[in-house]
């Protein structure tokens, strides 16, 4: 879906159609989880998150604007709420959205088959950061071009390009396809 | 052979990340109050887009000293006539969202054994890496899909062979292409530098399939030369395939190894969970480990399908040797006085004032104040959109090159009124206080012939 689809479909869910944030929810549902999944490391939360987000859409659709990368603003979205769950969990202070340094120690990271089944998803998620687990997930499975994952997480161009191919030859190592 | 990883990897992720992802919808439906949803199909959407279509392309007009130019941001390359002239598409494509100063050479030497040919066409260091643009050729044209892999290969700067390498692109038969080498601790990459880079062996893309039976539990099967399972074996809803290859001694290059459902065709992966060498020994042991197939596993439901593709040997190895001399420093450095550029920008006007122009040996740089009003979304978002060939520019990877039409508004001329050849980058990076750009050239700046860099109007001389 083009970022001109997007603002299409949020037009209609400012309006308050189910069918048109349907139309959003069955293309970025999966993407948006999987991003929460970087973050929270836990099915359940992640969950929680993609439902949030979603109605996080439609809540705030009549503030969406068409002259911004909309991708950008739907994943902020989901990466605020599940950043702002991650640090309620632990108790931590809320979240600052200006925060671009957000990662979690590698050391906390590790996900089973209970929580993830496929094995080439678990082994993305164990082996990288989970910053870069983001970028793979933003780039790969959601489409979004080096530049628009920038916006989305606050850093600059080359970090993103950077951290993508250091992540790419660093799971290379563990995935064999 | 990471673009072709990433490609399954993509696939692999998408279709993990739809199986994983739990239903949510009705909670969704729930989560939300019933007097904001209307069931209504979404309608108009081409009217819609329609009126949300920008009205105002990104044009620059003269303020203060009458300018009359286009503001896009170029990286120019200087391509030597013993260059490809396609090369210049993938120059333009590695370096098209930097910014940065871009040095570099022209290469144009060749190497030929065992029917391949290898042409360095452009060697262009960064701040701890060499950009390494090449064509490989396979002079037999035995090629299923045109795709090669470097298999056995060596790159050396100045004794240093150190070097980590990766390619974002395929190396297709033929056709220009780039590498990237890098060592974490280079140091600053400038001056002359004595190169060498080899190649001895190849993977090619002939391929060689073979399938296995997992039922009929095959030992010191061997599935192609090099290769031999020595055990396949079901586990805990997992099946694990044992596996040697004699690493002095293969024909063929593992490909890829599936496990399929005989039934439905469904398929699925191996991770490897350990790999060993035993001293003195070529042969590594390995075992592989699918993912989760299920609780109950019928051997015989299952078949292992592997592919290999050729490891191509060349002997002679192909080898090329030159010497390129990167000049770090710039050229030159000027600093106008009282030069701004505007552009329309929606209902706004933007005045940049034009700060400091940069000649390197393969880019000019410019660098502008940043306009106080600068809308959000700015520029990078309106790159190409005053072309027929709006977005292109988007991918910083993959995107082919263009030249809009309005790149006659910058150009650079000789004092004897030669034109430089310059090929467009719409690029250009912000920080807080600057907006960069930067212009590609297709032939070698020489600042002995006096250069001067034109913007509509305006004249800058590239000497001093």
């Amino acid at each position: 879906m083009t970022n001109q689809e997007l603002n299409m479909y949020m037009v209609e869910i400012a309006k308050g159609s189910m069918p048109a944030l349907s139309v959003i929810y069955s293309e970025f549902s999966s993407t948006v989880y999987g991003l929460a999944l970087s973050i929270l490391r836990d099915k359940e939360h992640a969950l929680d998150v993609m439902q949030d987000t979603f109605i996080n859409v439609m809540t705030s659709a009549n503030e969406y604007r068409t002259d911004l990368n909309g991708k950008a603003w739907l994943f902020r979205i989901a990466r605020n709420l599940a950043i702002s769950k991650y640090r309620k969990n632990r108790n931590e202070a809320p979240f600052d959205t200006t925060d671009n340094l957000f990662d979690i120690p590698l050391d906390e990271q590790f996900l089973d088959e209970r929580v993830v089944n496929s094995v080439v998803l678990r082994n993305a998620l164990n082996h990288l950061s989970s910053m870069e687990s983001q970028i793979v997930i933003l780039h790969l499975a959601a489409g979004l071009k080096h530049r628009e994952i920038a916006k989305v997480l606050n850093l600059s161009i080359g970090t993103v390009c950077s951290k993508y191919f250091y992540s790419l030859k660093k799971l290379r190592q563990y995935i064999e396809l | 052979m990471l673009y072709n990883f990433e490609k399954k990897l993509k696939k692999e992720l998408t279709s993990a990340l739809d199986n994983e992802k739990p239903s949510a919808w009705s909670n969704i439906e729930n989560g939300l109050s019933a007097s904001i949803i209307k069931n209504e199909t979404p309608k108009d959407m081409i009217q819609t887009n329609k009126e949300r279509k920008r009205t105002s392309p990104w044009i620059l007009k003269p303020v203060g000293i009458l300018v009359m130019a286009l503001m896009f941001v170029f990286t120019s390359v200087s391509v030597l006539a013993i260059a490809s002239p396609d090369v210049r598409v993938f120059l333009t494509n590695a370096f098209k969202n930097n910014t940065d100063a871009i040095n570099g050479e022209f290469v144009g030497i060749k190497s030929e054994s065992s029917g391949f040919t290898l042409t360095i066409d452009a060697v262009v260091p960064q701040a701890n890496s060499f950009y390494l643009f090449f064509t490989l050729t396979d002079t037999k044209n035995r090629l299923e899909n045109d795709i090669m892999h470097l298999q056995d290969w060596s790159f050396n700067v100045d004794g240093n062979n150190g070097w980590s390498a990766y390619h974002v692109r395929e190396i297709k038969n033929g056709e220009p292409t780039y590498m990237v080498f890098s060592l974490a601790d280079a140091k600053k990459l400038s001056g002359k530098k004595n190169i060498d880079f080899s190649i001895k062996s190849l993977k090619l893309d002939t391929p060689k399939r073979t399938t296995v039976d997992v039922g009929l539990n095959k030992v010191d099967f061997v599935p192609a030369k090099g290769y031999k399972i020595n055990k396949i074996q079901t586990s805990d809803g997992y099946i694990n395939l044992y596996i040697d290859s004699d690493m002095n001694n293969m024909d063929f290059i593992i490909d890829s190894i599936k496990i399929i459902n005989k039934t439905n065709g469904k398929e699925y992966n191996f991770t490897e969970e350990y790999a060993s060498q035993d001293n003195g020994s070529s042969i590594y042991k390995a075992k592989k480990v699918s993912e989760k197939i299920g609780s109950n596993i019928d051997p015989n439901d299952y078949i292992i399908k592997m592919t290999f593709l050729e490891n191509a040997k060349i002997d002679p190895a192909l080898n090329v040797q030159f010497t390129a001399n990167f000049n770090n420093k710039a050229l030159a450095e000027i600093k106008p006085k009282n030069i701004y550029i505007t552009e329309n920008y929606g209902n706004s006007i933007i005045r940049s004032k034009l700060l400091k122009v940069t000649a390197n040996q393969l880019s000019i740089n410019l660098e502008f104040e940043k306009p106080k009003n600068l809308p959000q979304e700015s520029h990078t978002a309106r790159v190409g959109e005053n072309s027929s060939d709006a977005g292109k520019y988007e991918d910083p990877i993959f995107a082919s090159v263009h030249e809009p039409a309005d790149v006659q508004n910058v150009s650079i001329s000789y004092e004897d009124g030669t034109q430089v050849q310059t090929a467009l980058m719409n690029t250009h990076i912000e920080n807080s206080q600057f907006i960069s750009r930067s212009i590609l050239l297709k032939e070698p700046l020489d600042l002995s012939k006096k250069p001067t860099l034109h913007i509509g109007d305006i004249s800058i001389a590239l000497y001093k």
